[in-house]
């Protein structure tokens, strides 16, 4: 059970404790309408307001791997631990590697199902390696810098993509524009990834909900997990 | 401290657009100006006023703002302390507290992992 539950819990009790023999049943009864109402209705309430309420909506396990780094397991990472399966990884930057997610349109020019381009630019060379540079923290980055949970190039496209036709939607996003950019922090309500660099680092890799794309027009030129 | 094979970049703060990217000090390779990019996002601005708008943006290239000649590609390199000496609005915007500078480990491109360039000399 996640802490923000356990405080949940642990406030209830106190409050039942203190109202013993001055609360009415039906006034209890009430209040745990109300406490269950909200711990039903907190994901949604999430998703519609964009931001991060407490509760009970964090199955992530926090591990460290043989080198120490902080790993954030998925229910379907624990679910294949415990079964005994390993998930295999395309770690690929080759957008041609990609072919089921990416479809070339031009030379180093590459469009994914929600219709964004992915071309050559960034120190790395293309906008794909940039972006796949996010699927691993760089701990001597100074600032923040955004880690995706999953480093497979085409889960992590099809995450780009899923923010993207939430942003066109409206739902749960900031939009900001200037010049020729337009900038989406977009909540997918699940955790997606966690804070890297020296600044998350010293907040102990705190999970993030969000994801921030930067744009020219549809052609990516970043984008990571953020927490806004 | 930087680990000293990667590279290493003065920064002057963190860019207010995609709220991430450090600030780094870009030498061009074209005229030699020092301009400040972001290292995330790719924007350009020719001196201190970070609020403004960036005068360049880059989608396949970052132009520099003088002279047009890429800032990704060599020549173009972080600025070192030495250069930063010589720019006549940088040492103005040290010298009266607007700008601080710091060091820092840039964005590491991919073409530095050494698995990459292995690949590059098998192939």
């Amino acid at each position: 059970m996640a802490n923000d539950a356990q405080k949940i819990a642990r406030l209830l009790q106190t409050l039942f404790r203190a109202s013993r023999g001055k609360m009415s049943v039906g006034w209890m009864i009430a209040l745990g309408v109300v406490v269950g109402g909200y711990l039903v209705f907190e994901p949604a309430l999430e998703a519609r307001l964009g931001v991060d309420l407490p509760g009970v909506h964090s199955p992530e396990e926090v591990d460290q791997n043989d080198t120490g780094q902080v790993v954030f397991k998925s229910d379907d990472q624990n679910a294949a631990q415990q079964t005994g399966q390993q998930t295999t990884k395309q770690t690929s930057t080759d957008a041609k590697a990609l072919s089921k997610v990416l479809k070339e349109i031009g030379r180093d020019k590459f469009v994914s199902p929600a219709g964004i381009l992915y071309t050559r630019g960034s120190r790395h060379g293309t906008r794909l390696k940039h972006l796949m540079a996010h699927a691993k923290d760089q701990p001597n980055r100074p600032g923040q810098h955004g880690v995706f949970n999953d480093s497979d190039a085409a889960t992590v496209l099809l995450l780009i993509d899923e923010a993207y036709e939430q942003a066109i939607s409206g739902q749960s996003t900031q939009k900001k524009t200037e010049g020729n950019r337009t900038i989406y922090t977009v909540h997918l309500g699940r955790t997606i990834g966690y804070i890297g660099g020296q600044s998350g680092a010293r907040r102990r890799h705190p999970q993030a909900r969000h994801v921030r794309l930067v744009l020219e027009g549809k052609k990516l030129i970043t984008g990571f997990p953020v927490i806004p | 401290m930087p680990d000293p094979e990667t590279p290493r970049m003065l920064y002057v703060g963190f860019c207010r657009m995609c709220g991430t990217g450090a600030l780094g000090l870009r030498t061009c390779g074209g005229c030699a100006g020092v301009v400040v990019v972001c290292d995330e996002c790719d924007v350009a601005w020719i001196d201190e006023d970070l609020s403004d708008p960036p005068a360049t943006t880059g989608s396949e290239t970052l132009p520099c703002p003088h002279c047009e000649a890429s800032l990704y590609d060599p020549p173009s390199h972080w600025t070192t302390g030495d250069e930063v000496q010589q720019s006549d609005w940088l040492t103005h915007a040290l010298d009266h507290n607007r700008l601080t500078l710091e060091v820092g480990q840039a964005f590491l491109p991919e073409a530095n992992d050494p698995d990459e360039d292995l690949d590059r000399k098998d192939s």
